[in-house]
């Protein structure tokens, strides 16, 4: 619903939507104050019985040239911090996608490679599922960033390396059958 | 630690006696909304007649230090003028004139600093001879030197992005005006804070903020650099645990809780019971019900 007039003193007076149950913090370029502080009032009405969920928590999305934009995950961040609580998180790592996947097409993980250019999603979600993981470098990770987490002592960055890597995915071509 | 007890009676003219000052918050404190706390007005009156100095200290980046003088003026408080008065805006403003300036000389060569704010917040920095980036403007000519993230009722996804762009440059300071994550209204609801928007551009950048506001202690600077104030001697007044309490603890101040504004005091006594060893910084040594509480510990 629209909000009525320009400032914060108009948008508190407005109506709440009754059925609300759920606030959704997906990728949004027309974010705004005013939305976040209806997604405040929402969470503060229903405490815990209404839901906050966010799709992903990617940071930036990249674009040519080296260029990025926010990401998702930032506009998470905003909501979380004025709330006070923590989003359930639908997208990689978290498994619930798979779990999609697997259920409707009846995937076995052991014969099945997950391909990403990100570590931090794509590989852990990949490692938890028990996939085999493929990491392509034409995107937004290098490879000395999978060496730092090889070389490091924690397990936790252990999740974040791969079994194997290409340069792109069309290196996979060669091995494939005519 | 600091235990959390009632302030009244003998304890009360005990501890205020000493004081050369108070540093007082003021959302919360002074005033809730358009409303002054009952009786503040009048302890400020008493501070003074006792030869108390009174001074302000608020996360609050909205306001220009001379539009807060007027708002003091308008509430009844008589008396205090703008140099009293030590906003987060303020504060950022002298912060991004000692980083870009040097603490002195004019604006060119210094750059421009991109400001998520209001006019209040941008008034200070401009005041501080700095020049500010226009919204929407491409990259060329004088380079942006800062990003300074305050309370942006604007705040929308493309300036995210803006910010975004020209913090790519290291050396482009990344400055929030203060943490706070919220603000109190007085129906009860809650507006989102600059906490809130800084997690944005944090998350964006890959930057961390430097946070001028309470509870870190550079607003206190400012306020030793133009006053001289003894910590010793004076103590902190606030409404917030996380912020004004914890700045007490942090600046060497004996702190007062005033039951007036966000804080309850289960939360202060539950920080108080709590193991974990940075809690214990947020309990006061004292609390009162509201400010009008110290007044019966000055002096007729």
């Amino acid at each position: 619903a629209a909000l009525p007039g320009p400032a914060p003193a108009d948008w508190l007076q407005a109506p709440l939507d009754p059925a609300v149950r759920a606030v959704l913090v997906g990728f949004d370029e027309h974010f705004s104050y005013a939305k976040l502080c209806q997604a405040l009032r929402y969470l503060l009405r229903g405490g815990p019985e209404c839901l906050l969920v966010g799709t992903n928590r990617d940071h930036r999305l990249p674009l040519e040239g080296g260029a990025g934009i926010p990401g998702t995950g930032c506009l998470v961040k905003a909501v979380e911090t004025a709330a006070q609580r923590e989003a359930f998180i639908v997208g990689k790592p978290n498994r619930f996608m798979f779990d999609c996947v697997a259920g409707e097409f009846q995937v076995d993980p052991a014969r099945t490679i997950m391909v990403g250019d990100r570590l931090d999603t794509d590989i852990l979600m990949g490692n938890d599922c028990g996939l085999t993981t493929l990491l392509t470098l034409t995107g937004v990770t290098a490879l000395d960033e999978v060496r730092g987490h090889q070389d490091s002592g924690c397990p936790a960055r252990h999740s974040l390396v791969p079994d194997f890597y290409v340069d792109s995915i069309a290196d996979l071509l060669p091995v494939l059958g005519e | 630690m600091a235990s959390c007890r009632r302030l009244s009676g003998a304890g009360l003219r005990e501890v205020l006696g000493p004081a050369q000052g108070l540093l007082f918050d003021c959302d919360g404190v002074l005033w809730a909304g358009e409303r002054a706390v009952p009786g503040a007005p009048e302890l400020l009156e008493r501070l003074r007649r006792s030869g108390k100095a009174a001074l302000f200290v608020s996360n609050n980046s909205r306001r220009s230090v001379a539009e807060l003088e007027r708002r003091f003026s308008r509430l009844g408080f008589r008396g205090v003028r703008a140099e009293h008065v030590f906003s987060s805006a303020l504060c950022s403003a002298l912060f991004l004139r000692q980083r870009l300036l040097g603490g002195g000389g004019n604006g060119s060569g210094a750059g421009r600093v991109f400001v998520l704010g209001g006019e209040g917040l941008r008034g200070e920095v401009r005041d501080a001879g700095l020049r500010l980036a226009g919204e929407g403007e491409p990259a060329p000519g004088e380079p942006v030197r800062a990003v300074l993230v305050g309370y942006d009722d604007q705040f929308t996804f493309a300036k995210l992005a803006q910010a975004c762009g020209y913090l790519r440059d290291p050396q482009c300071l990344l400055v929030a005006t203060d943490p706070d994550p919220w603000h109190p209204l007085s129906d009860g609801q809650r507006t989102p804070g600059t906490g809130s928007l800084t997690a944005a551009v944090e998350t964006a950048s890959g930057r961390k903020a430097l946070v001028v506001g309470k509870p870190n202690t550079y607003m206190f600077d400012c306020i030793v650099e133009r006053f001289g104030v003894d910590p010793s001697r004076t103590l902190m007044v606030g409404d917030r645990l996380e912020t004004d309490i914890l700045f007490g603890k942090n600046c060497g101040l004996a702190t007062i809780l005033t039951l007036t504004g966000v804080s309850r005091l289960e939360e202060a006594q539950a920080y108080m019971a709590s193991d974990n060893a940075a809690a214990k910084d947020l309990v006061p040594n004292y609390y009162v019900d509201s400010i009008a509480d110290l007044i019966p510990g000055l002096d007729e």
